[in-house]
């Protein structure tokens, strides 16, 4: 089963995805703020993670790029209300991290897309259910 | 306190010529003296110049020159000092103007005229009728010497006085502030047709301070200067409030006598336009980041509200009124949505951030539309403090704005993002396709100067133009631009209320 963390500050959002994922036949971990999923990152493998970038704790840019420096290879795909942040995103894994990026509130089918597209590319490079934490 | 201005040299002033003759004829008189002649030294040449001749070749030498060191009254000149010489050619001179005139010289007596040491000229009698010339001939020509001296001395430092006042006014005339310039009385010694026009007043040299700004809190503000310093004040006249920025400085003149006299200048400069625009960019700012604030913030209660109502509406084995219920929700959720995202681009249009719109435009008919309000009236429009004044014709001016266009569009075209909405145009470019254009930009702050020369006369006279006077052009003409200034990119925006 693909295992995928959420991040978000806000518990509701928390919710949804995690709904969503689950109804999507995913295993779902959430975390709430930076911290946590650094935490989680270190402890589980996942297939993909959602990313909120203004959260407590850690900036999701700051996550992202001990992301990258870590080795990490899983897609991100970045959930924000700040469209503008697409940018520093962009500018900080371009060429390191397969990256998609949503302005909430996202169309779940957008999202969905978004997801399938980055698990098939993701696949072709190596199967899922591989440990992708190096 | 203004001179007249002086187009001829002092020493060829009519009063000034009618009073050294007067002396001369004095000189002439007591002396009793066949003969007179004024000579003064002409620096280009280092001659003496026959300027005021009396006597019966006064025709034949007037404006005649003879070298400094030639014959008595050049050796005067040379020397500094007065000659007497009786019966010359007997002691060996030989005056040349003798010779080609057929006068005779019998007896000279010659004093140098000196101002602050240097020797400006001679004063020469002739022919003695009354025997000799004596020293007391010689005291008496040199008391007069003495007079032509001082009259000239006079003179020439009112010529040098007027010439600098000349120049002193034009300048202060051709400041963009208003200067008023003070006695350590209060009295109004000087002031330019800039502080007359700002103070509604006319011909306010030689008034007191107080009588043309009757505004208590002014002058007390400007007496908790000490004359020194600056500050701001308003003045409401005729139910209109200006800003006013005062800066005070102190000068002190030494006269030629040596008395020292302490000026007040007053630099006074209208900011009410600066004032009143400062103030509508700050609401505009607090209105953006307020508006934008608002939409980024209700994206995150949005989230989960359109998020699951989108996941339910899809789930079959609700009740129909229930299915019914779910739909109204989601489809409320979707129109906050696009209520949030127009939100958002109403606070980066007010913040004067480009917004990308993909849709296809005549963008030549839009610019040609915007440019052609620009053909009529004249402009003159004065920056503020650490600026610069930009003078120009209607024609002029709108031919740069369109030559500035028509390059930017040429040279850069991909890089143009335009929006046709309702009757509303924006037009949007950047700078990247004007560094031709563009010098030192990076080493302004606020004020990008595009340097052209006159398309139609070829002339440079006018060089610069200047983003605030190309956003009041446009206002003069109902079209508004807006500067978006990051680090090596400026992006500006036309806006054309529609027809």
């Amino acid at each position: 089963m693909a295992k995928v963390l959420v991040a978000d500050d806000v518990p509701s959002i928390l919710y949804l995805f995690k709904e969503f994922f689950k109804l999507k036949g995913f295993e779902v971990d959430t975390a709430d703020n930076g911290f946590e999923v650094g935490k989680k990152l270190r402890n589980n493998n996942y297939h993909l993670v959602v990313l909120d970038i203004k959260m407590g704790g850690k900036h999701g840019l700051e996550v992202l790029e001990n992301v990258i420096e870590r080795g990490y290879k899983f897609p991100v795909i970045v959930c924000t209300a700040y469209g503008h942040l697409k940018e520093d995103v962009d500018l900080i894994t371009k060429g390191k991290l397969d990256v998609e990026f949503l302005t909430k509130p996202p169309d779940l089918e957008l999202l969905w897309d978004k997801v399938v597209k980055l698990l098939e590319k993701n696949a072709i490079k190596e199967e899922i259910g591989t440990d992708n934490r190096k | 306190m203004r001179l007249k201005k002086r187009s001829e040299p002092i020493t060829e002033s009519k009063d000034l010529n009618e009073l050294l003759k007067r002396i001369l004829d004095l000189a002439q008189g007591v002396l009793e003296s066949e003969a007179a002649t004024l000579f003064l030294v002409d620096r280009d040449t280092d001659e003496l110049v026959f300027k005021i001749v009396n006597g019966p070749m006064a025709s034949e030498l007037q404006g005649k020159r003879i070298e400094i060191g030639e014959g008595i009254a050049g050796r005067t000149a040379r020397e500094g000092k007065s000659f007497i010489v009786n019966r010359p050619k007997k002691s060996g001179y030989e005056d040349k103007f003798d010779k080609q005139t057929g006068f005779n010289t019998e007896s000279l007596l010659a004093s140098p005229l000196i101002i602050d040491g240097e020797t400006i000229g001679v004063i020469e009698v002739i022919n003695s009728k009354g025997g000799d010339y004596n020293e007391k001939s010689k005291k008496i020509l040199e008391q007069l010497a003495a007079q032509v001296s001082s009259e000239l001395k006079m003179a020439l430092l009112g010529e040098r006085l007027s010439k600098s006042e000349d120049f002193l006014n034009s300048v202060i005339d051709s400041l963009p502030g208003g200067i008023i310039i003070l006695d350590d009385e209060g009295i109004i010694k000087k002031s330019n047709k800039t502080v007359e026009k700002m103070l509604g007043k006319k011909d306010i040299e030689g008034q007191q301070l107080k009588e043309v700004l009757p505004y208590k809190d002014i002058l007390e503000s400007i007496r908790k200067t000490k004359y020194k310093g600056s500050f701001e004040a308003v003045i409401r006249r005729n139910g209109r409030e200006s800003h006013f920025n005062f800066e005070l400085s102190r000068a002190k003149e030494i006269s030629s006598s040596g008395i020292e006299a302490e000026y007040i200048i007053i630099q006074i400069g209208d900011v009410t336009e600066k004032i009143e625009l400062d103030r509508l960019k700050y609401l505009q700012e607090a209105n953006s980041n307020f508006v934008a604030g608002l939409s980024h913030r209700l994206r995150t209660p949005l989230t989960p509200i359109l998020g699951l109502s989108s996941m339910l509406k899809d789930q079959k084995d609700f009740p129909e009124n229930y299915k019914e219920m779910i739909e109204i929700i989601y489809g409320a959720s979707l129109e906050m949505r696009e209520m949030v995202e127009k939100l958002l681009d109403i606070a980066k249009i007010g913040a004067n951030k480009a917004i990308e719109i993909d849709e296809e435009v005549d963008l030549s008919s839009v610019l040609s539309e915007v440019i052609s309000d620009l053909d009529q009236g004249t402009f003159e429009f004065k920056k503020n403090k650490g600026g610069f004044i930009v003078k120009g014709n209607n024609i002029w001016l709108s031919k740069s704005l369109k030559e500035l266009l028509t390059i930017g569009l040429k040279e850069k075209s991909h890089q143009l993002k335009l929006e046709l909405k309702g009757e509303d145009k924006y037009v949007y470019f950047n700078l990247l396709g004007f560094e031709s254009l563009v010098k030192d930009f990076s080493k302004l702050e606020n004020a990008p100067i595009f340097q052209f020369d006159d398309p139609l006369t070829g002339d440079s006279d006018i060089k610069y133009l200047d983003l605030p006077l190309i956003r009041l052009i446009l206002n003069q003409h109902n079209v508004k631009i807006s500067v978006r200034e990051d680090e090596n990119l400026l992006s500006l925006r036309f806006e054309k209320a529609g027809k």
